[in-house]
């Protein structure tokens, strides 16, 4: 309705009419715009280049400037029939015209501004441009001095029907720089040009980018808001929404809202600002440049990366720091402190062998202990090779594993709390060799030291193992061989100076307040990888991890009531097996198979529809579900969407229907009364010819379905 | 009976995250690709190996820019004697721009010169739409454990002159340069430009 020519105001930007109103109103277009381009030939143009599928034309809105001021440059592109070229933001594909120019002293040229784009689909994408002439404006000023403005210019613009054709140009123009004489002429082209710009926005806006959708509100007073009919919002810069995809209305108190969808790769969106195309009621439409406040929400793809950068790059030094401490306190557990203690005892005892003897005995327990510490390592490297083979992926960004880290953070917390102990059978295997005595004694000694500790290592391994999965061999390597360097510390120093032994403290109860108090960190440690996994991927999921999580410690409980009973301790095992199985099933997914091929295409339920296919002679299968019905969702995954009952469907050309009951229906509800079911879940099977439905169950097995219209058959 | 109720809100909390395309940081949809030599490769099987995916149609201007100035080659013979795995996909559809016969994409391989490991031809556009690819060109790298790490454009210059190579940024080099030194990858997502993905109905 702002339009001020004819042409821009028969130009149809709605998706809604039909092909041929559309290209009778191009035609109409093509004709208008012939015979306006024709009685403006007369103004004097700057310049003209014929390209292989397009014309560009330069006009100027005077016929000479005076000094400094500014002035306006039109670029007309008029592509062949059928052909268009591109907006700012070309969408899917294409390209936005580019003009670099070159100036004679302080003149300038600044950036085109472009009328109101139209979408342009293609197959699966959206381009965004004119499938028109259009005029682009650039601003642009005069040099101070001289008696001329001289510009070169090199065009790049693009011009496609669906193959491409680049259109390139090199060419100069001049303009008398003077007297200023504005070009009547050219007037009707500017007046035009300007009448097909977006008009600037008065309401304030905002638009919100997340992961997957984008909504831009704008605030408008009920009455603006109550004449909008429809709205599409053209974004200037990448990343902000799904070209493609269709873009929905709301009406709220304080405004309107406009959602689309947001590939979730996309790069992160750096400017909301873009362009309003608002259809009222009257079938007028009216387009707004916008300039809404940009709100990314955390969880685009960028931060993601980041979040785990942390943990990627913490410094190798800061890594083995942190080993030696770790392994430094490995010291203090129940398990290793006593040993430690005996044998600080035995060297403060006068008689005690040499220092020479001492300290070889001193290293090779060191040994003992970095060689087990290996042999940890190599089966953990031949686990991540294993895994990663069958796809496994041991990093932070992978959910899974990033769920069940906290598991067994949570599991080692729980264990350093006193709620159960690790125990592995094997902590008695070192002890004759470790018994013998001098150096080949000390070195099995490690050996034990390492084994021994298990119980109460185990909760401090797991960390330093988790976080090796994450890191490269050489890292690994290190990383264990500062633990162990750290394990075997104390011993060491006592080697050298039987005088520290005195200065050991004796063990007792206290060793049990560390151990409990050391699980503090570890219950945290699992609060940041849940935050982690949360952002990864949901509240679903984050429920999900939970359940799993007290199902872990249920079954653990279950245990300790066992009392050695076998039944109740294969309950336990199943419990956590079912717990662990239903992280690693990644259940928060949507079931693969639903876009697989193969699958009975689902129609939407409508009861005229069912009737149409009832009367064709095919059975027919309908299922009521939503979104919210966890019956329901058990149902399809373990009865509906599987292979088997799928491949029955095929076989026997049974039409799948789909009532989806997630909001509220009139039809659906009749349907749901009418079998005397005030909800979902609803299965019905219409054998062929049979004028009433069969009604399952509302929970099925797996072959419910399958056996049933099998019985129907035989 | 109690583990049954368990197993049913597990199971039932699988309330639908719809599916997603291809993000960077997340795992790279696996696909299976015939080649021209009629073998197939499937992503998965290239665990332990980094992966490029690289868009391409022979007739689009975009993609001439980078073939006949030598710049995809140069990036190709790059990233591929570092190890890294350069997959070229084809999916354009029959009838349309670009597509060609196993013969024909050999020889047009053989004339440009490229260092290119595998050429996959996709006229179903079937990886093509799992991956979202929208231009020719169009790149994806993919580190060792088969995760994404950037996925758009080549350059940052969207022009089919051959001239706006100098000093262009070529993200697909700079995107392996920083996955190689351990570095995160930015821009890890950056819009493509180009030709249209010819794709079928």
């Amino acid at each position: 309705m702002l339009y001020g020519n004819n042409q821009d105001k028969t130009l149809d930007y709605g998706p809604k009419r039909g092909e041929e109103v559309k290209s009778l109103l191009q035609g109409l277009i093509t004709i208008c715009l012939a015979l306006g381009l024709t009685s403006l030939a007369e103004a004097k143009e700057l310049a003209r280049v014929e390209e292989s599928h397009s014309t560009l034309v330069i006009d100027a809105d005077m016929q000479s400037v005076s000094p400094g001021q500014p002035f306006w440059l039109a670029v007309t592109i008029t592509p062949r029939s059928g052909w268009h070229s591109y907006w700012k933001n070309a969408g899917d594909s294409g390209a936005s015209p580019a003009f670099d120019w070159t100036l004679d002293g302080d003149a300038t040229i600044g950036e085109p501004q472009f009328p109101v784009p139209r979408q342009l689909p293609l197959g699966p994408l959206t381009n965004y441009g004119y499938d028109a002439p259009v005029t682009l404006l650039l601003p642009a000023k005069a040099p101070v001095s001289g008696s001329s403005l001289t510009a070169s210019l090199e065009a790049e613009w693009l011009i496609c029907e669906v193959e491409c054709v680049p259109q390139v140009t090199e060419l100069s123009l001049t303009l008398p720089v003077g007297e200023a004489k504005p070009d009547g002429e050219a007037q009707a082209i500017f007046n035009a040009a300007r009448a097909a710009m977006p008009d600037p926005s008065f309401w304030s806006s905002d638009l919100t980018v997340g992961a997957k959708d984008t909504s831009l509100t704008v605030y408008m007073a009920p009455s603006e808001a109550e004449e909008v009919a429809d709205a599409y919002f053209f974004p200037d810069g990448v990343g902000v929404l799904d070209y493609a995809a269709a873009q929905s209305l709301e009406r709220a108190s304080d405004g309107i809202k406009v959602h689309a969808k947001r590939p979730s790769g996309a790069p992160t969106a750096e400017t909301a600002a873009g362009v309003l195309l608002l259809t009222y009621h009257d079938g007028t439409t009216d387009a707004f440049a916008m300039e809404p406040m940009l709100k990314v929400t955390a969880d685009q793809t960028a931060p993601q990366v980041a979040e785990a950068a942390p943990v990627v790059s913490l410094p190798l030094w800061e890594a083995a720091v942190f080993a030696l401490i770790g392994g430094v306190i490995l010291n203090l557990m129940p398990c290793v402190f006593p040993i430690l203690s005996l044998k600080a005892f035995a060297f403060v005892s006068a008689n005690y062998k040499t220092a020479a003897n001492r300290q070889k005995e001193g290293w090779a327990y060191t040994l003992g202990i970095w060689l087990s510490f290996m042999v940890i390592v190599a089966s953990l490297l031949v686990l991540r090779a294993g895994g990663t083979a069958v796809g496994w992926g041991f990093q932070l960004q992978e959910p899974v594993f990033v769920g069940l880290m906290t598991l067994l953070m949570l599991m080692v917390a729980l264990s350093l709390s006193g709620m159960f102990n690790i125990q592995f059978g094997i902590e008695g295997a070192g002890q004759s060799l470790a018994a013998r005595e001098g150096v080949r004694g000390a070195f099995f000694k490690g050996i034990l030291a390492a084994l021994v500790a298990t119980p109460c290592t185990a909760p401090f391994m797991a960390p330093a193992i988790g976080f090796a999965l994450t890191q490269p061999v050489l890292i690994v390597l290190m990383v264990f061989s500062f633990l162990a360097l750290g394990l075997a510390l104390p011993f060491l120093a006592l080697s050298y100076s039987p005088a520290l032994a005195r200065a050991m403290p004796r063990p007792g109860p206290w060793m049990e307040k560390v151990k409990e108090g050391l699980a503090f960190p570890m219950y945290l440690t699992a609060a940041w990888l849940l935050y982690v996994f949360t952002r990864e991927t949901g509240a679903v999921a984050m429920l999900v991890l939970l359940a799993a999580i007290i199902g872990i410690v249920f079954a653990i409980w279950i245990g300790k009531q066992s009392g050695g009973r076998l039944p109740v301790r294969i309950l336990a095992w199943a419990i956590a097996a079912f717990s662990v199985y239903s992280i690693i099933s990644k259940p928060w997914q949507e079931p693969a198979h639903t876009a697989a091929e193969g699958y009975v295409e689902e129609i939407a339920y409508s009861g005229a529809e069912l009737a149409t296919i009832l009367e064709s002679g095919k059975p027919v299968f309908v299922y009521f579900t939503a979104d919210w019905c966890i019956t329901c969702k058990v149902n399809e995954r373990i009865a509906v969407l599987t292979d088997t009952t799928q491949q029955v469907f095929r076989e026997t050309g049974t039409v799948v229907m789909k009532g989806d009951w997630t909001n509220r229906n009139a039809e659906i509800a009749a349907v749901l009364a009418k079998h005397g079911r005030a909800g979902v879940p609803l299965y019905l099977y219409y054998p062929v010819g049979a004028s009433a439905p069969i009604v399952l169950p509302e929970i099925l097995g797996p072959s419910s379905i399958s056996n049933l219209i099998a019985n129907q058959k035989g | 009976m109690k583990l049954f109720l368990v197993v049913s809100i597990m199971l039932g909390l699988n309330a639908a995250v719809a599916g997603e395309g291809p993000t960077p940081g997340k795992p790279a949809p696996d696909f299976t690709g015939v080649l021209t030599t009629g073998e197939t490769v499937t992503l998965s099987d290239l665990r332990g190996k980094p992966v490029m995916l690289e868009w391409t149609n022979h007739d689009c201007p975009y993609v001439r820019k980078h073939y006949s100035s030598g710049n995809m080659q140069q990036t190709q013979r790059a990233l591929t004697e570092a190890g890294v795995i350069w997959i070229s996909v084809i999916s354009s559809a029959p009838g349309k721009q670009g597509h060609v016969t196993a013969a024909e994409a050999d020889q047009l391989s053989e004339s440009r010169g490229t260092y290119n490991d595998m050429l996959v031809l996709d006229p179903s556009g079937e990886i093509g739409r799992l991956y979202d690819a929208k231009t020719t060109p169009q790149m994806f790298l993919i580190d060792t454990e088969g995760t994404l790490q950037y996925m758009g454009a080549i350059d940052d210059r969207p022009s089919t002159r051959a001239s706006s190579l100098e000093g262009a940024s070529n993200y697909a080099l700079q995107a392996w340069q920083q996955l190689a030194a351990g570095e995160a990858v930015t821009p890890n997502s950056t819009q493509p430009y180009g030709c249209s993905v010819k794709y079928g109905k």
